[in-house]
């Protein structure tokens, strides 16, 4: 196990390392410069300007300075933001995202987990058709397109829930909801066949047979089984909702990395565009190990010593 | 010994047909794997609209390439703009019959603007008087070529870097899987956005951005299957026969590979057609003037309060787009694969 650890950390530095070399050089090879939008400015000015961001240094020592910061949670400076160091910008964004991460996330997986058990359970009837489309639909409608209907027409139509903006729980609601579909559909999906597989084995049946009524057999060992292999979704969740977070951030006006990435994409703001791509792959890294670590604590036949063959 | 040769045929006795012989008779004709794999098909009717759907996408968008080009759709008609949909004989359905609901009241915005009463508009017109119906069919082509061509890359470097990771194994599979591990550890948006920094936005940039992140879950299931298939015995006969890996991996592995290969590429297409309408809508795809549907609903989402049509009609389309796709992998998924039937 330690050593496993051991090989799984040093796999992780060197992926970090590699996203942060190659985003640094994609960076350097953008077009456009960072002063684009700026008024326009004396070449006295901008050679000051290079000389205050470190722009006029060979490219491999800017490269290094680069690497040796990241290691300290240093991302340089904004170039949009007066000034601001990336870290803070970053840290200061954080907090709304995570939260609405987490509340999509959780939002998402219970729903899901209730609709593919119920759909399991009354198998083949017009409930299991219901939930297959309920599933289908929400793996195909983009949560761009649903985020822009549920802010007009629960939002301003009906007026139930804030339509934009960060701070109240009622703010968090809309954004939630746009951002569980994705979870949903794929939790539903996913315990609905677990679970299906689960009903038929012979425990069950012992189950039943030792005179446990219906709902009992469910509660206690198939819904349990059937939730094991959930663990291993969560990386695909964390990815889908980081992906998910970049839009929903940005049409309900909240102050997430999500919409400072895309502001920093569209400004030319290098260093915070290769802050926010290092945050993410930080992140997700972490929650792979992390999975990881939970399945082979749960399931015990998994062992993690053994190749991932 | 010779004796025993002359026996009489009158001791022989014709053995009564029973069922018990007529049980191992095979009834039906023998079906090949493609063949059994269409009847399974067929009966998945969600499926097959879907496919039916689709084919009818492909040859509406594709067919209208004589009409519908880029440079009739940048012309804009100022005197058309923002019209809501108008579509012959349907003069008693509000919404289709050139009407719009303004503070509360159906309103013929064709009559206000003195718009021709013998012209239609069957999707309406957006801010620049632009059809939003062939604007819509030439956002579905671009979503289908991104979808295509995203296909295409899965289908060549995801398998053959499937396949040789898998043949090769020892160190050449490890550091293949590391590289694997390594792209995948990115989500896959980042890297399309930072492709799409770099590169001049625009359909080409989108398209190899995709290629670039799509390929990896190919190739993890590719190479896993090619681990087991590499130890069937036909294979070890063709090996001690001499075959080129070549050959090898084109006559035993890509034939018992297709079935993975078809269901992952269905699963490729959605997500290809969802990463272009997402980058284009937040703005860092393809832009205006160009078209996509992603565009569309960029444009729409900003007028939605009082022009929805504009909005909701590509969203339509994408979301059928979508939805069929995903259901025409289900359906494959479930035709090649019957032990996943439920």
């Amino acid at each position: 196990m330690a050593r496993y650890l051991l090989k799984r950390i040093f796999y992780m530095i060197l992926t970090l390392l590699i996203v942060a070399t190659v985003t640094f050089f994609l960076m350097k090879m953008m077009p456009g410069s960072p002063y684009a939008n700026e008024e326009k400015m004396t070449a006295q000015q901008i050679r000051i300007m290079n000389e205050q961001y470190g722009l006029n240094k060979p490219i491999w020592v800017q490269y290094l300075i680069y690497i040796a910061g990241v290691f300290h949670g240093d991302f340089g400076v904004s170039f949009q933001y007066s000034n601001q160091p990336v870290s803070t910008l970053i840290g200061s964004r954080l907090g709304a995202s995570v939260q609405l991460g987490l509340q999509a996330l959780i939002l998402g997986v219970i729903l899901g987990v209730i609709i593919g058990a119920i759909a399991a359970m009354k198998q083949g009837t017009w409930v299991d058709s219901t939930a297959t489309v309920i599933s289908i639909i929400g793996k195909s409608v983009p949560n761009f397109v649903l985020a822009v209907l549920l802010q007009y027409y629960i939002g301003l139509k009906l007026g139930w829930f804030p339509i934009a903006g960060w701070g109240s729980f009622s703010q968090t609601i809309l954004p939630t909801l746009a951002l569980c579909v994705g979870p949903l559909a794929e939790t539903a999906r996913f315990i609905r066949t677990s679970m299906v597989d689960t009903l038929s084995s012979d425990y069950i049946e012992l189950g039943r047979a030792k005179g446990l009524s219906r709902t009992e057999v469910i509660r206690k060992h198939a819904l349990r089984n059937s939730m094991i292999p959930l663990v291993t979704l969560i990386g695909p969740y964390a990815v889908a909702l980081m992906t998910g977070s970049m839009v929903i951030e940005n049409i309900f006006n909240i102050p997430g990395i999500g919409e400072q990435f895309v502001k920093s994409i569209l400004t030319n703001d290098y260093p915070t565009i290769m802050g926010v791509t290092m945050v993410y792959s930080i992140g997700l890294v972490i929650i792979l190990l992390i999975t990881d670590i939970v399945y082979s604590l749960i399931d015990p036949r998994i062992r993690l010593a053994g190749s991932e063959d | 010994m010779e004796d025993n040769a002359k026996i009489d045929p009158s001791l022989f006795q014709m053995v009564e047909e029973d069922e018990s012989r007529d049980r191992e008779k095979i009834s039906g004709p023998s079906l090949s794997f493609g063949q059994s794999v269409w009847l399974r098909f067929k009966k998945r009717k969600a499926a097959v609209i879907s496919a039916i759907i689709i084919i009818l996408m492909i040859v509406v968008a594709f067919g209208s390439t004589p009409i519908i080009n880029n440079s009739t759709l940048v012309k804009s008609h100022p005197q058309y703009a923002n019209l809501p949909a108008k579509i012959p004989g349907m003069d008693a359905i509000n919404g289709l019959n050139g009407k719009l609901k303004q503070d509360g009241k159906w309103v013929d915005v064709y009559k206000q603007n003195n718009v021709p009463s013998n012209k239609y508009f069957w999707a309406g017109t957006d801010y620049l008087g632009r059809s939003l119906g062939q604007r819509i069919i030439y956002g579905t082509k671009i979503s289908l070529i991104v979808a295509l061509v995203a296909a295409f890359f899965d289908l060549t470097i995801g398998v053959v870097y499937g396949i040789v990771s898998g043949w090769k194994g020892g160190m050449v599979d490890n550091v293949m899987q590391r590289i694997i591990e390594i792209i995948s550890s990115v989500p896959n948006l980042v890297i399309v956005v930072l492709m799409l920094v770099v590169l001049k936005p625009g359909i080409t940039s989108i398209i190899l951005a995709i290629a670039v992140s799509s390929w990896t879950t190919m190739a993890r299931q590719v190479r896993a299957e090619v681990l087991s298939l590499k130890n069937e015995e036909y294979v070890l006969a063709s090996r001690a026969l001499g075959e080129s890996p070549f050959k090898i991996a084109w006559k035993h592995l890509i034939p018992n590979l297709s079935s993975i290969i078809i269901i992952q590429t269905m699963y490729t297409i959605p997500t290809a057609i969802f990463f272009e309408a997402f980058l284009s809508f937040i703005g860092i795809g393809i832009s205006a003037p160009e078209t996509s549907l992603g565009v569309l609903l960029n444009e729409g989402q900003k007028n939605f309060q009082f022009l929805p049509y504009q909005m909701w009609y590509p969203a339509i389309v994408l979301c059928i787009l979508m939805i069929a796709f995903n259901l025409l992998g289900d359906g494959l998924r479930d035709a090649f694969d019957p032990r996943g039937e439920r």
